[in-house]
């Protein structure tokens, strides 16, 4: 059984019509076995073929997917259209604009790097010891250090009003000491930068605001538990939240000192209208 | 002999046959455009012509000049948003071969397909990831017809399933499938959207994944901790003190360390996951058969010399016959097929030998399917919104289930427990004598909970080693098999939709390197096991 086995391994190798070149991509890194395929299969003319002149401008791979991809899509020339493509231009601009850097975060550390990051886009920051903002004057200059300094820990963040992204939220990672932090009226904060924002300041966060941030919804505000400090929360304009104020009410039981603002949940006579029915 | 160049080329003329000067049966195989015009519905040019932005609520007009001056000034209407809402007023960048379009002409019948480039055997997550990964990448290059048995998908393990995501495994592919699976859901309202249709919800819920460990299992989750850091997923390790600070509902006893998930973990609605694929896949010109593939042809390559011994064994699929709901059978003729029939997939392979024979063909699909449970429990003072996708180290895991106090629970059974899987019939026997005292056990504010609901599901089992099997079978040379996910099939879809793309149209897998997961590890021997913690 095993020698008919082996059989059909080296009869898979020798195997040409069906490419089989599963190549090793560097991702998974140095482990035992990568591939099925005991030596790599060249094509190439064999020795003493004649080739023409032309040979040397072909093409080493044919035509790529890409090319073909492009030509079947088409041109779509109508205004909305065009709109709309512009716009998806912009955001895929704005998101490799907001990638994390590890060559920022290597020449100045991850708060200095952060810093850098937020002002430059529109933001304040508040080191900790001092009690002035940073942030860019009109001529969008700003005076904060070129270079790696261990003193300055930011302590705070207000973020508000600009136009932070998923990816930009990951370029504020590993900031020690961050417990005041401010997204409000950013227009795209979502449930899964509610899920980064936990993720990397479970343990420090005191005080967070995400007013108008009209893209989360009940699942993010539940998420927020895991925020273990919370002491303050700001959800102004968040009242479209389904069960908005039962979330509020479980997030006290959870986090005891919390102090949420902007909902007003005491009043208990609108609980009655909730849709907590369709839950069960 | 028809001089072949690799990639779409060689499945729009089929593999190279012997002797023959010109495949007949390529002639036959025409742009999906030109069989429209071919149809036999009366209308056939107005379908043919009915492209995006008039809109099918205009009558056709002959004068090309009025016909310009309608599409011109509706264009302008729509920029202008004085159109209200139309249909189809939306730009769309598809192909109009859409199911409504289809219905909406009342004189064209559905043509059936009885020719194809892929088929996909099975319409679940997976099956539905492959067909949307291949229109989305090849649009009209490719043919790509699906094949669902039950359109309600009534007993699917994609839609029976709790729906969690998590990147918490010890094989470094399966965790970059898993990344993969999250950013996919996380950018899926813009990847999945169809012009004119509610943008897909998929419904996530950031709360994130909890590995409990006793103190049989630590180093084992010290090391599973060390791979996930280093393939690049967002976990922390907590000791058993620390796990009490954070969780003053969790019972420590016999827990000796546990693992979160900070980031990219938790659960969503995979009911709305298959849809919106399935969707997006449709109006991107894949065609849903529903039916069950009951035959599939074959060929002998006799023109492939193998170095060994001189004579072929290697086999090509060519036709499949399916099925109807209403007993009629039919044939699709196809190029390269693709089994994702989830727990059935072991069934496909026997339909056409896999499994029975000698050598290769004897060793089968190892997927059959496994009745799993799950419970909906009512715990009044349960763990609140904090409470994370919890995994006891024997196997029970529950989860909170919206803000009633309502959570989700279930265990895998042990080999010797396995549930008969005729039905899907709940044994609530199991929960009282397995769950319900380890629930109590780990949470104490469990004891006091009410059974409210339940339901069982299967998982497509890979009795070999419980992890997915992805790639072509060595003796078909044109059968791929994406299968056997043993219960985290829903968080691996994407990723294997795209991997499984990779391999037809690049003959290679580009992103993620999913050749330890192939067919030859069965035939090898040699299992892939996920290390699991106790």
């Amino acid at each position: 059984m095993i020698g008919r086995l082996r059989l059909g391994q080296c009869m898979r190798v020798s195997c040409s019509l069906v490419p089989r070149n599963l190549s090793t991509t560097s991702a998974v890194g140095e482990r035992e076995k990568e591939s099925w395929k005991t030596e790599p299969e060249k094509e190439e003319l064999p020795k003493g073929e004649w080739k023409s002149f032309f040979h040397y401008f072909a093409p080493k791979k044919g035509i790529t997917l890409d090319v073909v991809h492009h030509l079947q899509k088409g041109f779509d020339l109508r205004p909305k259209a065009v709109q709309k493509w512009l716009k998806k231009i912009k955001h895929k601009r704005d998101e490799s604009d907001q990638m994390f850097r590890k060559d920022r975060v290597a020449a100045l550390g991850f708060d200095l790097a952060a810093a850098h990051f937020i002002v430059h886009r529109g933001g304040k920051v508040r080191f900790k010891g001092s009690e002035e903002w940073t942030q860019q004057n009109e001529d969008e200059k700003y005076d904060l250090p070129g270079h790696y300094n261990e003193n300055l820990v930011i302590e705070a963040i207000d973020a508000s009003e600009t136009n932070i992204l998923y990816e930009g939220i990951e370029c504020l990672c590993n900031l020690k000491q961050l417990t005041w932090l401010s997204v409000a009226n950013c227009p795209h904060i979502d449930d899964w930068c509610i899920d980064r924002i936990c993720g990397q300041y479970a343990s420090t966060l005191k005080h967070l605001d995400i007013s108008n941030c009209t893209k989360i919804t009940h699942r993010g505000i539940a998420a927020l538990a895991r925020l273990g400090e919370l002491k303050s929360l700001h959800i102004n304009g968040l009242e479209n939240i389904r069960d908005i104020q039962l979330l509020c009410l479980l997030l006290e039981d959870v986090l005891p000192e919390i102090e949420i603002v902007g909902i007003d949940y005491m009043d208990t006579s609108s609980l009655q209208k909730s849709t907590l029915n369709e839950d069960q | 002999m028809l001089a072949l160049t690799r990639g779409a080329d060689r499945l729009v003329k089929g593999f190279r046959t012997r002797g023959k000067q010109f495949n007949l049966q390529s002639w036959r195989y025409l742009w999906p455009e030109t069989r429209k015009c071919l149809s036999t519905s009366g209308s056939k040019f107005s379908e043919w012509e009915d492209k995006s932005g008039g809109g099918s609520y205009r009558p056709q007009e002959n004068n090309p000049v009025r016909r310009t001056f309608n599409i011109l000034s509706d264009d302008v209407k729509d920029y202008l948003g004085l159109r209200g809402k139309p249909q189809s007023s939306e730009p769309s960048d598809m192909p109009k071969n859409t199911e409504e379009n289809n219905q909406r002409s009342k004189d064209a019948e559905k043509v059936w397909p009885s020719f194809c480039d892929v088929l996909v055997i099975g319409g679940g997550a997976v099956g539905s990831s492959v067909a949307y990964h291949l229109k989305e990448r090849a649009l009209r290059g490719l043919n790509v017809v699906v094949v669902e048995e039950d359109s309600t998908y009534k007993r699917a393990s994609t839609v029976l399933s709790v729906g969690g995501i998590r990147q918490q495994f010890s094989v470094p592919e399966n965790i970059q499938l898993s990344l993969y699976g999250m950013d996919f859901l996380r950018k899926s309202p813009e990847l999945l959207a169809v012009e004119g249709m509610d943008p897909p919800d998929v419904q996530f819920n950031p709360s994130g994944y909890l590995t409990l460990a006793s103190e049989a299992g630590v180093e084992q989750l010290k090391e599973n901790f060390t791979v996930q850091i280093e393939m690049g997923a967002k976990v922390d390790f907590l000791s058993a003190q620390q796990l009490k600070r954070r969780f003053p509902w969790l019972n420590t006893n016999g827990v000796e360390a546990g693992v979160i998930g900070l980031e990219n973990e938790g659960w969503f609605d995979p009911w709305n996951f298959l849809f919106s694929l399935r969707r997006k896949a449709v109006s991107l010109g894949a065609e849903y058969v529903t039916g069950k593939v009951t035959g599939l042809e074959q060929h002998s390559l006799d023109d492939m010399i193998t170095e060994v011994t001189g004579s072929s064994v290697l086999q090509n699929l060519n036709c499949a016959e399916i099925t109807l709901p209403d007993g009629e059978k039919r044939n699709i003729r196809f190029s390269v097929c693709v089994v994702a029939a989830g727990a059935w997939s072991g069934e496909v392979g026997q339909l056409i030998g896999i499994g029975k024979g000698t050598g290769i063909m004897g060793v089968p699909i190892p997927v059959e399917p496994r009745k799993r449970y799950v419970y909906c429990v009512h715990a009044p003072d349960g763990p609140g919104l904090d409470s994370p996708l919890l995994i006891d180290p024997n196997g029970t895991y529950f989860r909170r289930e919206g803000l009633g106090g309502l959570y989700l629970c279930g265990q895998s059974p042990t080999d010797e427990h396995e549930p008969s899987i005729e039905n899907l019939d709940v044994d609530y026997e199991f929960f009282e004598s397995n769950v319900w005292p380890t629930l109590a056990n780990r949470v104490p504010s469990f004891e006091n909970l009410k059974l409210q609901s339940s339901w069982a599901g299967y998982y497509d089992y890979n009795t070999f080693d419980q992890n997915g099997i992805i790639g072509l079978h060595p003796i078909f040379t044109n059968m791929f098999i994406a299968t056997g996910f043993s219960g985290h099939g829903i968080q691996q879809a994407a990723g294997v939709g795209r991997a499984v793309m990779e391999s037809i149209l690049h003959g290679e897998y580009q992103t993620i390197n999913l050749e330890r997961f192939g067919f030859e590890r069965v035939l090898t021997n040699e299992p892939l096991y996920e290390q699991n913690i106790v």
